[in-house]
């Protein structure tokens, strides 16, 4: 085995170095680009193809409990019409609210569809890629949901043809999130793995299993985006707080498509 | 022909960690593309040639992400002087001790990634768990693909 010698990894370094210097002065940050650039459409593609595969064989292993959901559905569909008829009275008068007060809509922003060709866990939390970047309008802070009105996440960072993701679990995420049925509110973090904690919530509050966790609206993200749902409540009559557990939505539900709100 | 190799088992990785797991099975904790730059290092044995695989490798993973250049390469170089430094003290050798001394450096290099620093995240069960079980199965297939070449390097 050839010994290593201080001289070799010196070189390796200086290496390393001539190569972040020519990235950064001669083409302007733009030679780690041209990599995500060439393989996002082929891996989108394939990413939305594999990801319909795993909803097609979950839902074959479902198949034995269909009946059973059929008639409970069938159930939950009645009280849904009659709450339906609700909604749109009140989705009515709220648009008719927001003309007379001159008040944006809800997603009045821009909107663009994009499609995930990478997800992984890296040394800096997820690396979740999209195939849109400032070229289509895209920047940092911009809001990721899903068609299914699912909160995914925020653009970290954008690039001329590709943008970063900030996942909901990961660890530096932040949303400002209430309880659906009771309105308890309090600050969603993200835990990896784990999914997502949910902060400051007092022992007095009412929160359970099951609870549907949305987002509030009073910071950067849209209102009533969904986050997921309470996973595990932790009451210690020694603690003032609660220790709250969130499975996020974003587990359940296909991840290939996207939207993007503009902020 | 074991650079061949290698770089095969790379990129098979890459697209399973990227792609195949997340996609196909909804698991984004897998970390077997880091697991492959490292082992070299400890499998193969630190040769020259084990250090250069693992700069390349590291600088096509920050290609492929849109990393900035040197981001993982020279964490990656600190392992590999790490490494230099840990065999001159122990021997390792056998295949559960170079899968857990990968596991180990992998947290290494992300503790070098983040300048220092390791969020409590990466401690969970499910992620220590999928990291010792990844290396377990990456240096049975490394025993397994490069057990003729060391063969032979040893004659």
């Amino acid at each position: 085995m050839p010994r290593l010698s201080l001289k070799f990894f010196c070189v390796l370094f200086a290496i390393i170095i001539s190569m972040v210097f020519i990235d950064r002065y001669f083409f302007g940050k733009k030679l780690t680009q041209f990599g995500p650039v060439i393989i996002k459409k082929p891996l989108s593609y394939l990413f939305v193809k594999f990801e319909n595969t795993r909803f097609f064989f979950s839902n074959v292993v479902k198949i034995g409990d269909s009946v059973k959901e059929i008639e409970s559905l069938k159930e939950e569909n009645l009280k849904l019409i009659s709450q339906v008829a609700e909604y749109e009275d009140t989705k009515e008068e709220n648009s008719f609210l927001r003309k007379t007060l001159n008040l944006a809509t809800r997603f009045n922003n821009k909107v663009t569809y994009a499609g995930v060709y990478q997800f992984q866990l890296g040394p800096n939390g997820y690396e979740v890629l999209i195939n849109k970047g400032t070229n289509h309008g895209v920047s940092a802070g911009d809001t990721v949901i899903s068609e299914d009105n699912v909160l995914i996440g925020g653009i970290k960072r954008s690039y001329d043809d590709f943008s970063r993701i900030m996942v909901v679990n990961d660890q530096d995420f932040k949303v400002a999130v209430k309880i659906l049925s009771s309105g308890t509110a309090g600050i969603a973090k993200g835990a990896m793995s784990q999914g997502m904690y949910l902060d400051l919530i007092v022992s007095s509050d009412p929160i359970k299993e099951g609870d549907v966790v949305v987002s509030t609206g009073i910071d950067f993200f849209p209102p009533s985006l969904v986050v997921g749902v309470v996973s595990h409540v932790e009451a210690n009559e020694a603690d003032v707080f609660k220790k709250v557990k969130i499975r996020p939505a974003i587990g359940e539900i296909k991840i290939g498509r996207v939207l993007i709100i503009k902020n | 022909m074991t650079g061949l190799k290698l770089t095969a088992i790379f990129f098979f990785t890459l697209l399973l960690d990227g792609l195949i797991l997340p996609a196909l099975f909804g698991f984004e904790e897998s970390l077997f593309s880091f697991l492959v730059i490292i082992m070299p290092l400890i499998c193969l044995g630190l040769t020259s040639r084990s250090v250069v695989f693992g700069m390349v490798f590291s600088i096509i993973y920050e290609l492929a992400k849109g990393l900035d250049f040197g981001v993982l390469a020279v964490p990656f170089l600190f392992i590999a002087i790490t490494v230099f430094l840990v065999q001159r003290f122990l021997d390792i050798k056998r295949a559960y001790f170079f899968a857990l001394a990968s596991a180990v450096f992998v947290y290494l290099l992300f503790f070098f990634y983040n300048r220092g620093e390791l969020a409590a995240g990466y401690f969970s069960p499910v992620i220590v768990l999928t990291v010792i079980t990844e290396a377990l199965v990456l240096a049975a297939i490394f025993n397994v693909t490069f057990e003729k070449n060391s063969n032979r390097r040893n004659v």
